[in-house]
């Protein structure tokens, strides 16, 4: 589906279900028309992360070794993937879940099960907001009271 | 719920352990108390014996067995302090009524059968008092029968001063009634005591198990629900993508890509169906309406169909080499869905938890007539087969087993890694094997690649 005047953008999507990476895969490719790349555990996603610099990604929580949480600080922390725009895409439907999401500094927290094209919205969204947005935002976050800490569920 | 009232006979075994406890500290008390007291006397003894050495003989012989009780007290201290309950209390018991019974013969075939002696009988007492507080039940009768023997022993043997002999003579019936009926008295009250004990001991402990178990039952809910909300929003999230991106895009993609979602949609459909019937599985075998009238069934048979059943998809399972030995005449008493069920469940877990490439053993053979698990497993005496599960894979923490055929138990490594589940597999497998008669455990070091042993007996043909 590649354009002529654009390279697609590239996905990456993080998650240890199987089906679900067969699915969301499906979806950005076919409806957003986007490169997918995927790995199906957080340590992974992290390598990856680094072979394909991704214009988004999508992470999922629960997760054998380097879990979704810890994925997402590992790449705050770097300043290469400071700003690269994140969404959780989890199962965890508990408000401190998503808190704890949203603190840790990702664009968007969906709870599964969320529509294709909803999806496809989401990383459109996120990719739109400007580095510069988002630093601000994360600097906001980083100053709030203990917002950083961890998730209860994790 | 019914589960939540009814209290396991071994439940209650640690009510006898309260018991054990209470016996063990007063003994742990009394014994060297009395062991001190009667050393004093024997040391007393010891020097009456040396300044005036007596005539008669027997006192010697009640001299040693002052020595020996002093010593039996020396032991009971000695067991209580190792936990040694029925030693402990024994020796205590033995001990008291032996220094009561020396001390009361020697003055009653020295002395005669003088007021002493009649006011001594409130001692006799005192050792069944006492046998009752430490012992048994069997232990009070026993020291009651030896106190009421030695009584009468008493009233016929003991020297009679010639003073007291009329008085005696004339309350003879008097004097045996009033010594056996006290004794009686003092042992029926302390029985009552112990009994009356037991019932509130075995009324709270009933509370208590009932409350933990609501409370287990509770957070096993608790996990069970994110569990299943976990379980549940994966595949609805497939289903639903799959569906809606081959409704929006699927004439203009390619037809094997197609399929691939028809496929994945159809999966997460047999998913959600699987989640939902173990739910539903549970929920009647815990309520008991499921019913089934026994057959025979051949394991062979049942062990084909399951490995037909099994999924594909687990464990790579074209990878694997399983190992089968099951015995000619392996037929069991049971029904054959149950069965089959079972088995899916634990080969399934045992191609999930093993590597790739590792092999899994199945065995079914007859349990030798001399196993001792046949008796403590309290299933009746009936010839039993037993089928082995095995494999060689992470194993499970020793101290996660007691939990791991519960309801919704998911092992915490589990719910940290890709492997699927809900918790009800290996509840539905106890259950089934119990209303087969059968029993279900596992055996495993829950060192990685020692693997573990699912065993399950049920009745032989």
């Amino acid at each position: 589906m590649t354009s002529a005047e654009e390279q697609p953008r590239t996905i990456l999507i993080v998650d240890d279900n199987e089906q679900l990476l067969i699915t969301v895969s499906a979806a950005l490719r076919h409806l957003g028309h986007y490169r997918v790349v995927m790995a199906d555990n957080g340590v992974d996603g992290l390598e990856r992360y680094y072979e394909c610099h991704p214009a988004c990604m999508v992470i999922d929580v629960r997760m054998p070794g380097l879990d979704g949480y810890q994925l997402v600080r590992a790449l705050r922390g770097d300043p290469d993937s400071a700003t690269t725009p994140l969404i959780i895409l989890t199962a965890m439907a508990q408000d401190h879940d998503r808190f704890a999401g949203l603190a840790a500094g990702v664009d968007q927290y969906l709870l599964k099960p969320v529509k294709p094209l909803d999806l496809v919205a989401a990383i459109q969204q996120a990719i739109a907001v400007s580095d510069a947005e988002r630093t601000e935002r994360l600097r906001t976050l980083a100053e709030a009271p203990d917002a950083a800490t961890e998730g209860g569920a994790a | 719920m019914s589960e939540v009232a009814f209290v396991a006979p071994i439940e209650r075994e640690i009510y006898r352990d309260y018991d054990r406890q209470r016996r063990l500290r007063l003994t742990e008390r009394v014994a060297p108390v009395f062991g001190v007291l009667l050393g004093i006397l024997f040391v007393a003894a010891t020097v009456f014996l040396l300044v005036r050495p007596p005539t008669q003989q027997f006192l010697y012989l009640g001299y040693e067995m002052l020595g020996v009780c002093v010593t039996l007290f020396g032991v009971g201290t000695f067991a209580a302090r190792r936990q040694q309950v029925n030693l402990a209390a024994g020796s205590v018991a033995v001990a008291s009524s032996l220094a009561i019974i020396t001390v009361y013969a020697a003055w009653a075939l020295t002395q005669g059968l003088d007021p002493f002696i009649l006011t001594g009988f409130a001692s006799f007492d005192l050792a069944i008092v006492l046998v009752g507080i430490l012992g048994e039940a069997w232990m009070v009768i026993a020291a009651t029968l030896l106190m009421n023997i030695f009584t009468i022993f008493l009233l016929f043997f003991a020297l009679r001063p010639a003073g007291l002999d009329d008085l005696v003579r004339g309350q003879f019936p008097l004097l045996l009634t009033q010594g056996a009926l006290q004794e009686w008295g003092f042992a029926v009250l302390l029985l009552s005591v112990a009994r009356a004990y037991q019932q509130t001991l075995r009324e709270l402990g009933d509370i208590r198990i009932a409350f933990e178990r609501a409370q287990k039952l509770d957070d096993l809910k608790n996990q069970f629900i994110t569990s299943v909300n976990h379980e549940l929003r994966n595949p609805i999230m497939a289903l639903q993508g799959c569906v809606e991106i081959l409704h929006v895009a699927g004439e203009a993609m390619p037809p094997q890509e197609r399929e691939v979602l028809f496929q994945q949609a159809r999966r997460a459909g047999d998913d959600l169906v699987e989640l939902l019937s173990s739910i539903l599985d549970a929920r009647r075998l815990d309520q008991g309406a499921d019913q089934f009238t026994p057959e025979v069934v051949s394991v062979r048979a049942v062990l084909e169909s399951a490995l037909g059943l099994l999924d594909p998809r687990e464990g790579q399972m074209v990878e694997r080499e399983l190992h089968i030995q099951v015995a000619e005449d392996a037929r069991i008493w049971g029904d054959p869905v149950r069965l089959r069920q079972i088995l899916v469940n634990l080969l399934s877990n045992a191609l999930k938890y093993s590597p790739p490439g590792t092999a899994i053993e199945f065995t079914a053979l007859p349990v030798p007539e001399s196993d001792p698990r046949r008796r403590t497993r309290g299933v009746n005496s009936r010839p039993q087969l037993e089928i082995i599960v095995r494999d060689h894979g992470l194993g499970i923490p020793p101290d996660q087993i007691p939990l791991l055929f519960n309801r919704f138990t998911r092992l915490p490594r589990d719910l940290a890694s890709k492997v699927t589940g809900n918790g009800l597999g290996l509840h539905l497998c106890k259950l089934f094997a119990q209303s087969m008669d059968g029993t279900i455990w596992v055996e495993s070091t829950g060192i990685e690649g020692d693997g573990s042993a699912f065993h399950l007996r049920l009745p032989r043909i």
